[in-house]
């Protein structure tokens, strides 16, 4: 099987090159079958709290205003939450990044995202199981918000989308030892099944000047919010972790994310978003 | 060489990581790309984008999908930039809208036949000449002078920013007056809170002003209903007679400005029709880096007619050209007798 998937993986240059494959398959060389004793750690009852910085590559096309993407690097921070009790792990995190981006002619634009999502994880097999990768499965909750500034525009205000979501999520941890002892290696993806999305109005972060207009951004921003199905706001997360144990209750993880959604309302809004994580996490 | 051991029970777990893991290795086909930017994907973006976002389809009378018909055949794929260009500011041209522009980094191309084809109305010289003697003041923007009991301020531009206590100077030197003139003539209009500024030392009361009509979706016809906005004094303000003097270079701001003071019954509009431009313009970036603004909302006058076309004076007046080169502006000389 292993053999094959090199075998596969060297007649596709590309996927073989790329970061994640090759860092799996690096611990995958040198990993053991046996379980070691920080595995069995993460079977018990704990709380692990963790900090974040991160930097991101963002792009974005906002069919209301370009037809080109928006591109950049920008810093951004993350403070997770996990706690897991047996076969259930509970994860709750918080990402903020902000930042400029351009198209390759150098038009501006200013944008802010905020990510909070909460994780239930339930996990496959016997609690105690000897497996060198262990699977979780549950559903997680969702809520981003992206608020874009558009500095070359004029008389526009903000805009933004905001959705929560309802989704599912899977993650596999993998466990080497020996030479590899106390490393483990993560990888969680998420899909949103259904979600609430809101946008502003068709064309309605124009500004008026300071002329009172009686609350009609609420309006048309209530009037343009939608439940959508998985076709209708596409999104997918996937975040890719190496994680170091230390000190036995400290942990720093090194992570790469990508966080894709499409938006296909009649403000249309494609963004994808890949981090480059370093953490540090305390353990409970 | 590579040899690990799995159970039969592990392998549908390794199917799965090498699942997630290709996934993650799939970042490259979720980069954004760029769209085709050859003259045909350009003017089609430009076409699509204008149909479904420009607000003035139901006032311009302009069958979009004929000018399609029209233009899209000229387009060819080797045609050069400045080609590309003409043809498309020729097609933005057939809607006769001052607030739709095609710009590269070179070039601007805008309608302005909507003063161009018209009397000027307005010589700046003579009316610092003549009428102000050269001596004024000026607070912020505006200049502005007290004589024989009636005061003169002229805005230039509403681009320029105005803070209230500059009004309040202005405003202050005019309270001994029994009438003024406002001179918002060549004033292409800028940032309504400057309009919005000073239409509240005008008035005494909160007043309905305006609606602001914006698209619900790409039909030509999806409109949220009218939108109210209201002014609110502010300042100190101003209660005698008032001329506001216009031409067809008041656009866009202005024009709403001179909407705002149409509906006082103690202003008379003095000059020539305002040159239009109801409604918010915008910008998008088509697909070669070209910015296209255009408009993207619409606006109606408290008794819902649309302001498109501009605001109509009081007393239309025409300066000919024997009046500048004698140095005479006969639209002053009305107001002069108005404020009597």
């Amino acid at each position: 099987m292993i053999r094959y998937y090199f075998f596969w993986l060297h007649s596709n240059t590309s996927l073989f090159c790329s970061k994640t494959v090759l860092i799996f398959s690096f611990l995958i060389i040198f990993g053991t079958q046996k379980v070691n004793s920080q595995e069995k750690n993460d079977s018990l009852t704990k709380w692990v709290i963790g900090l974040q910085g991160n930097i991101n590559q963002n792009s974005v096309i906002d069919n209301n205003f370009s037809s080109l993407p928006y591109s950049g690097s920008y810093l951004g921070a993350a403070f997770s939450i996990d706690y897991q009790k047996k076969k259930a792990i509970h994860i709750f995190e918080v990402n903020y990044s902000k930042g400029v981006l351009k198209t390759r002619y150098q038009d501006k634009l200013t944008q802010a995202n905020l990510n909070f999502e909460y994780t239930n994880l339930y996990k496959f097999g016997a609690l105690e199981s000897t497996s060198l990768i262990k699977f979780y499965g549950g559903g997680n909750f969702g809520y981003l918000h992206a608020a874009r500034k558009y500095s070359t525009f004029i008389n526009n205000n903000e805009t933004f989308e905001s959705a929560i979501s309802l989704g599912a999520s899977v993650k596999a941890l993998f466990v080497p030892q020996g030479k590899l002892s106390g490393f483990s290696v993560s990888n969680s993806f998420s899909m949103p099944i259904i979600s609430a999305v809101g946008q502003p109005a068709f064309g309605s972060e124009l500004s008026p000047g300071s002329i009172n207009s009686e609350g009609s951004k609420l309006k048309s921003t209530i009037e343009s919010q939608k439940i959508l199905n998985i076709s209708e706001f596409f999104q997918l997360k996937n975040t890719l972790a190496i994680n170091k144990y230390f000190k036995r209750n400290n942990k720093i993880a090194l992570s790469y994310s990508i966080n894709y959604y499409h938006i296909k309302t009649q403000r249309e809004v494609k963004q994808s978003q890949h981090s480059l994580g370093l953490s540090y996490n305390y353990l409970f | 060489m590579l040899t690990i051991v799995l159970t039969n029970k592990n392998r549908l777990f390794t199917l799965t990581t090498i699942f997630l893991l290709l996934l993650s290795g799939c970042e490259k086909g979720l980069n954004l790309k760029s769209p085709a930017s050859d003259p045909v994907a350009v003017f089609d973006d430009l076409w699509g984008f204008m149909n479904t976002h420009y607000s003035m389809f139901p006032i311009k009378n302009v069958n979009w999908q004929q000018v399609y018909n029209e233009y899209r055949p000229q387009v060819k794929k080797e045609m050069s930039d400045a080609d590309l260009y003409t043809l498309m500011s020729s097609m933005l041209y057939t809607l006769k809208d001052g607030h739709v522009s095609l710009m590269t980094n070179k070039d601007t191309a805008t309608y302005i036949d909507f003063y161009q084809a018209h009397p000027t109305n307005f010589n700046y010289s003579n009316v610092i000449n003549t009428y102000l003697k050269n001596d004024f003041k000026r607070s912020g923007p505006v200049i502005y002078k007290v004589a024989d009991e009636i005061g003169y301020m002229y805005y230039p531009s509403f681009t320029i920013s105005i803070s209230e206590s500059e009004l309040d100077v202005i405003f202050n030197d005019f309270k001994e007056t029994k009438g003024i003139i406002v001179d918002v003539r060549n004033n292409t209009g800028g940032q309504s809170i400057n309009a919005d500024k000073l239409i509240s030392r005008f008035i005494s009361e909160k007043k309905l002003v305006k609606f602001e009509v914006t698209k619900k979706g790409s039909g030509h016809n999806e409109f949220f209903d009218p939108t109210p906005f209201y002014a609110s004094p502010a300042g100190v303000t101003y209660k005698n007679k008032i001329a506001l003097l216009t031409n067809r270079k008041c656009f866009s701001t202005c024009n709403d400005f001179a909407l705002y003071m149409s509906q006082l019954p103690n202003v008379k509009l003095i000059g020539d029709q305002t040159g239009g431009g109801g409604g918010n313009p915008n910008n998008y970036i088509l697909s070669n880096g070209w910015k296209l603004q255009y408009s993207a909302t619409y606006t109606l006058s408290p008794s819902k007619e649309n302001i498109e076309n501009g605001i109509k004076p009081n007393h239309k007046i025409d300066i000919t050209s024997i009046d500048e080169i004698q140095g005479k502006d006969p639209i002053i000389e009305k107001a002069f007798e108005a404020l009597q």
